[in-house]
């Protein structure tokens, strides 16, 4: 971590914004407070979104994940954390009837969505199929089988749980004063503005990023996206794929929105919500507006 | 609505799982040195204290601490025999005429141990529980503790209520004297092991069994507190302690003047105190935020069953210079009344009183502190201290009660000591 920093910076009288890079995002932390606070609330919160990065990237061999995804045909004893995050994906994967599968790091391994290497043969990814699905693996209590073949990616979930759980320790930390995180446009404005004055966010124009399409004002609450204009594979031909794979095929949803923000109480519920519509495709729009959410399509 | 609604409680059991996690462990390392001198430039005890200390804490309200005190002391302590235009002879030292005898044995290393720990046991209350042990070469000590703290009206008032109980052993060497016989009588004193306790030395000594050698003295304690926020920015707390003593709780090592006519020394004999004692405070302390400044004002008021009482006042006030640097300047004055058996020496003439000692730290006494602390925190992981006091102790020197020869010498040396402290704290 030897050349990773962040840096405070005051916007307003009594209003600081605390900036650094995680999880290949640019990360903000808003806080209303004075220069000291702020400044020992954003290192906080760096070192925080640092561990953990480093705990659950799948990028990184010595990644709590990895080691979980590499001893594989035997019990493995967790952590709190992870036996939290893993308890957590299973409700998701109930709640959302598989839409929401963590164990679709088996076919993740075959892709990247940089733009251009092409798409792995539908072959590898039938024979993969064995191998995915999170009724496949035991979790017990704290105790976790994956069986082998099997890998985990918390990609879908650890950036929205790092948001949630580093602005509800900074609530608890900071008892009066506006507070928002915001990472890479995953984000929990966790309490309002002092003078009630809603933070201000902007929803990306999928199709030219530069702009946005559509301005949130939140008094409270949280946002998240799933669809990229940044992330994407292309199929054999160069049309465009997105990035978010189906459990059930292993290949980027069809016939579905390039993007949809939800608006909710927790990054991690929008998250969930917004990569469930995605992968509803062409139903993505009924799915939100059951809901009961603020929305946006693209 | 339903999806999203079973989201958000899935995402509240996520979140409390994990909360729970992010313990900080602080350490906080400091070193004491004081060096007392008297009126009459006789350099009397000196002290040098580390101490370090280690806290896992979960949240503000959950911790763990485990300290280890070690003190050094060396120099020389009154032995309770006042002044005389003599001099003086203890068998293992002399003093010289004019001067307060000060007992150059002082010296003794001691240790201590303490853990506590704070936990929450639902949203308004929470426990606190210690342990300490502390050994010396003719003291040990063993304590615990336990206070329940209680919220009320949104937290604006705590409620504590707490009780101590303390086990401690003195052995001291040269073994056990009876009270009021000369320190030069012939009889060997028995040195008692832990199996046998005699009844024979001192008032009070327990007959059974005691877990260390020699002689045991318990003690019992309760306190009860209330601290209140009286707006954003005062807070203020009252407490009221009592605690009963009962065992040995004379001086082994102090002795009495026994004064003829003329106020001359004939003989010098051991003391003997009470073997109960009760005593109670109240203490009152007021803080109050002024701007980034802080003022803190404490008054206590302590009174026993020997007669002791003592009014304490205290006031710091922290200057707040910038984020790194702060300022606390600070004044203590501390009053205390003698016991009602304190006595400068006996009377050969006179029988012995029920209970007598010439200890100046029963005696009437004013205490005056002036001090201050500079504080630098580096970063949020690291911040240094140094505190200087100023401390000086008077009696009175020429008491009513002096006779003769005693009205030519100090009765009560003012005793000025300064005492510095370094200290390093933070957390990894």
């Amino acid at each position: 971590m030897a050349d990773r920093h962040w840096q405070c910076q005051k916007k307003a009288p009594g209003l600081w914004l605390g900036s650094f890079e995680a999880m290949k995002s640019p990360c903000e932390i808003w806080l209303e407070t004075d220069e000291r606070q702020a400044r020992e609330l954003t290192q906080w919160a760096a070192e925080e979104s640092w561990r953990i990065e480093k705990k659950y990237s799948r990028f990184r061999a010595d990644s709590v994940l990895s080691r979980l995804n590499r001893h594989t045909s035997q019990w493995q004893t967790l952590d709190i954390e992870t036996t939290a995050l893993l308890q957590f994906a299973g409700e998701c994967w109930t709640l959302t009837d598989g839409l929401i599968d963590i164990t679709i790091g088996g076919y993740m391994q075959f892709w990247r969505f940089d733009g251009h290497t092409p798409p792995p043969p539908r072959k590898q990814l039938k024979q993969q199929a064995a191998y995915v699905g999170w009724d496949k693996l035991q979790l017990k209590d704290n105790e976790l089988f994956l069986p082998a073949g099997m890998m985990l990616d918390l990609g879908g979930i650890g950036k929205e749980y790092a948001v949630d759980a580093i602005a509800v320790t900074l609530a608890s930390r900071l008892p009066r004063g506006g507070i928002m995180v915001n990472f890479g446009g995953d984000l929990c404005a966790i309490r309002a503005r002092s003078d009630q004055s809603p933070w201000i966010i902007g929803v990306e124009n999928i199709r030219s990023p530069q702009s946005s399409l559509q301005t949130i004002q939140l008094l409270q609450g949280a946002v998240a996206t799933s669809g990229s204009s940044k992330r994407y594979a292309v199929d054999k031909r160069g049309k465009v794929l997105g990035h978010i794979l189906n459990p059930k095929t292993g290949w980027p949803v069809a016939h579905g929105p390039a993007s949809v923000t939800v608006v909710a109480e927790t990054a991690t519920q929008c998250g969930m919500l917004s990569t469930s519509a995605m992968l509803k495709g062409k139903h993505a729009e009924a799915f939100l507006s059951e809901q009961q959410v603020q929305y946006f399509i693209q | 609505m339903q999806l999203k609604k079973k989201l958000g409680l899935a995402v509240c059991s996520l979140l409390t799982a994990t909360q729970s996690q992010a313990a900080d462990w602080l350490y906080d390392a400091s070193v004491l040195n004081y060096s007392e001198k008297d009126s009459q430039q006789q350099n009397r005890v000196s002290v040098v204290e580390p101490v370090l200390s280690i806290t896992k804490q979960n949240a503000v309200d959950d911790y763990v601490q485990f300290q280890v005190i070690y003190d050094s002391l060396t120099g020389a302590s009154p032995n309770g025999a006042n002044a005389s235009s003599v001099a003086q002879n203890f068998n293992r030292f002399i003093a010289r005429p004019g001067f307060t005898p000060l007992d150059p044995a002082f010296n003794d290393n001691r240790v201590a141990f303490n853990l506590n720990w704070l936990k929450p046991l639902d949203r308004t209350s929470r426990y606190q529980a210690g342990l300490s042990f502390s050994t010396e070469t003719d003291y040990k000590s063993v304590a615990g503790n336990l206070s329940l703290l209680e919220d009320f009206d949104h937290k604006r008032t705590t409620l504590t209520i707490g009780g101590a109980y303390s086990y401690d052993a003195v052995n001291p060497h040269g073994g056990f004297h009876d009270p009021f016989t000369s320190i030069y009588a012939v009889a060997t004193p028995v040195t008692p092991t832990a199996q046998t306790v005699t009844s024979a030395s001192g008032g009070g000594g327990n007959q059974e069994q005691s877990l260390f050698p020699g002689k045991i003295k318990q003690t019992f304690e309760g306190i009860v507190g209330i601290s209140r926020v009286l707006n954003r920015f005062t807070l203020l707390n009252v407490n009221y302690g009592i605690s009963y003593l009962t065992g040995y709780q004379t001086d082994p090592y102090k002795l009495i003047s026994v004064i003829d006519a003329g106020g001359f020394p004939v003989d010098y004999v051991w003391e003997k105190r009470p073997d109960t004692r009760l005593k109670q405070t109240v203490k009152t302390s007021f803080i109050t935020a002024i701007g980034k400044d802080s003022l803190h004002l404490d008054y206590r008021y302590y009174w026993d069953d020997w007669g002791v009482s003592t009014n304490t006042y205290d006031v710091k006030y922290h200057f707040s210079m910038g984020s790194h640097l702060y300022v606390v300047p600070h004044y203590r004055l501390s009053d205390q009344s003698k016991a009602d058996f304190f006595r400068i020496s006996l009377n050969q003439s006179q029988p012995d009183p029920a209970y007598a000692s010439a200890d100046y730290r029963l005696g009437d006494m004013k205490t005056t502190t002036y001090g201050g602390m500079i504080g630098y925190r580096w970063n949020s992981k690291l911040e240094f201290t140094a505190n200087i006091e100023q401390i000086t102790q008077t009696g009175n020197s020429y008491p009513v009660e002096a006779i003769g020869d005693q009205r030519n010498n100090d009765m009560f040396p003012d005793l000025k000591f300064w005492s510095l402290t370094f200290g390093v704290r933070g957390k990894w």
